[in-house]
């Protein structure tokens, strides 16, 4: 793959014309990194992370709040940068992991290894299931929607692909022995980030990072596509290739995901939505900018269910939920005339 | 006019049978003249209400139990329930069965409120919230049964149980915490909690101000420094599982080290009734143990 830049403006370029932008969202990650630290039910201060020794300080930094910050980092991320690869692969606004069955699928899979109890014998098997989850949705889309989907037929498809791994997952509540297995699995899948540890992010890490690689390595071939498959293809672009790279990232970044955090949807959706016009538009400038606002919204958004109070914990699923349908209700209002 | 005749025909053998019934009543020795009525005929559609009957009524008095709940029933209970039959919560079987009186729970609502228009007479049973609340529902079931006497012996058991914990010194108290997979934990307005103080824990979650049963931030229990980690769910070891990592989570055995984690039966607090005082003298015993030796797993 030669990796000619298809609108225009050379890669180099584009970072140093991005660099204002993406140097303001990183200082908002690190800024929204310290105070997730800082926030939380006990009163800590932040040298906790780096005291030698078992004081509650230090176990309480290092290994509850340092995960939490650094898994909604590495969600948060992954699935902005997945929504934005998803929606210039399929040049529609309306692509998002959750959307296209990818979120559903990946719980399916990490549902099957926790109800059967295969993960506590062999941990790893929670990723590789969510990412063969999510990897199954991904082809189940192309097989249904081919290569160039309409608004619709992508949307429709997404809601089968859904609807199958949603009646799979009622099943395992519907058959779960008792009421309190059946409970377990349903506040597992409204998603969220509470009391996880650092094995949680080094088992996700390696599939995450692959994912990201992938991924943003796909940039030139999404702005090749803005321009038709024809064209990208005179381009000399490998489009089997590009899909089968975006297909496998989009897996390996949502699966990972979803195998730790749970389903957290509507992140893919909102994030490159709101950051396209600063980028202009380009599909490949929009990766690192989504990675970026992926790791902003999902650190907000945990920070937001610590500090909103509820007599009950609020799920980080739960909110980025209620945060993201009115979002997408807005947007299919927009573009409804490209639905029709 | 068959039908009428049918149903005169099934009248008269209703009235004969009872007549029969009576005589043999009447002739069966010692003729004391007892005139206080037979006891209630029960049927369950809740699991609670399962352990209720099976703890204090006739063997046949009880018309059937409803399916399920034997994880969390105590084995001492279960082997009573050996051989009665069991339903599956629905308004026809209650109807064929046409029980005195249907003990009904919070999860049936439904079902009762539909067998109370074909004149069933329904109780419902809720979970105990207090010891208090607890003993009362005992003897409350054991006097509507034709029981008193049954009621009346586990409320004595718990009496004695509670002028014990009265007479202990505070300093001889542990804090303690029921923490289970999912961050699940209860609060004060608990039988659980009430039952843990009683037996000598302070509940570290109550302490908190947490009222009733829900999710607790492990870092605000990794502050409160419980002595004594309980997790009810010895019960599904078999079932799936979700979250329970957390139990073994790397903060956790940090910051508790020599914490008692201490797996237990559901069973003891899910439902009251005959349980309670099992709890209560399986509980205080831990403390006991671990009074004697702290710092060491019992």
């Amino acid at each position: 793959m030669t990796a000619i830049p298809a609108s225009g403006t050379p890669a180099r370029l584009a970072i140093l014309k991005d660099a204002p932008l993406l140097v303001l969202l990183a200082l908002a990650v690190v800024l929204l990194t310290g105070l997730s630290l800082a926030v939380g039910p006990a009163p800590v201060p932040l040298s906790g992370l780096i005291e030698s020794g078992d004081s509650p300080a230090a176990i309480i930094m290092q290994e509850l709040r340092l995960p939490r910050a650094l898994l909604a980092i590495a969600v948060g991320g992954t699935l902005g940068l997945s929504g934005a690869a998803l929606q210039g692969l399929l040049r529609n606004p309306l692509a998002e992991p959750g959307l296209i069955g990818a979120s559903s699928s990946a719980a399916l899979g990490a549902v099957l290894v926790l109800y059967f109890g295969l993960y506590a014998v062999f941990p790893l098997a929670l990723p590789i299931a969510a990412i063969t989850g999510a990897l199954a949705a991904v082809a189940l889309l192309y097989l249904f929607a081919g290569r160039n989907p309409g608004a619709m037929t992508l949307i429709l498809a997404g809601i089968a692909g859904s609807s199958l791994a949603g009646s799979v997952i009622s099943l395992a509540i519907n058959l779960a022995p008792n009421p309190h297995s059946a409970a377990e699995i349903v506040f597992w899948l409204l998603g969220s980030l509470k009391d996880r540890s650092m094995d949680h992010f080094y088992l996700a890490l390696p599939f995450m990072a692959a994912g990201i690689l992938l991924l943003l390595s796909s940039g030139a071939a999404l702005d090749a596509l803005t321009l038709g498959e024809d064209t990208a293809r005179t381009l000399g672009f490998d489009l089997a290739r590009v899909r089968c790279f975006l297909g496998a990232g989009t897996a390996l970044a949502v699966g990972s995901g979803v195998a730790v955090a749970g389903s957290i949807s509507f992140v893919g959706l909102v994030v490159p939505h709101i950051l396209r016009p600063f980028v202009g538009y380009q599909p490949r400038r929009l990766l690192p900018a989504s990675l970026l606002g992926g790791m902003i919204l999902l650190l907000a958004a945990d920070i937001g269910v610590r500090l909103i109070p509820t007599q009950l914990e609020l799920k980080l699923g739960v909110l980025t939920a209620l945060v993201g349908a009115p979002f997408f209700l807005v947007l299919v209002f927009k573009t409804r005339k490209v639905m029709q | 006019m068959d039908r009428t005749g049918d149903a005169r025909l099934r009248v008269t053998g209703r009235i004969f049978a009872t007549l029969m019934t009576a005589a043999t009543a009447a002739a069966s020795p010692p003729a004391q003249a007892d005139v206080s009525p037979p006891p209630p005929r029960v049927m369950s559609i809740d699991q609670c209400a399962n352990q209720y009957l099976l703890a204090l009524a006739d063997r046949d008095q009880i018309l059937s139990l409803v399916k399920g709940g034997d994880e969390t029933t105590l084995p001492f209970l279960m082997e009573r329930s050996e051989g009665i039959p069991r339903n599956h919560r629905t308004v026809e079987e209650i109807i064929a069965e046409r029980p005195d009186i249907l003990l009904s729970g919070p999860w049936s609502e439904m079902t009762a409120a539909l067998a109370k228009r074909f004149g069933i007479r329904i109780v419902r049973l809720d979970a105990p919230r207090a010891i208090a609340s607890a003993r009362r529902q005992i003897t409350d079931v054991a006097r509507m049964l034709g029981h008193e006497d049954r009621g009346q012996t586990i409320a004595g058991q718990i009496d004695r149980q509670l002028a014990d914990a009265a007479g202990r010194p505070a300093s001889q108290h542990l804090t303690g915490v029921v923490y289970r997979g999912g961050g699940y934990a209860y609060g004060s307005d608990t039988l659980v909690d009430s039952l843990m103080t009683t037996a000598g824990i302070d509940n570290v979650i109550a302490r908190l101000g947490q009222k009733r049963a829900g999710t607790v931030e492990m870092e605000a229990l990794i502050t409160a420094r419980p002595a004594i980690l309980l997790d009810d769910q010895a019960r599904d070891l078999r079932s799936p599982r979700i979250a329970t990592d957390m139990l073994a989570h790397p903060a956790l055995r940090r910051a508790l080290p020599d914490v008692a984690r201490i797996q237990f039966p559901m069973a003891y607090w899910l439902c009251g009734g005959a349980t309670v005082p099992l709890a209560i003298d399986s509980l205080s015993g831990l403390v006991r143990t671990r009074g004697q030796a702290p710092g060491r797993l019992p």
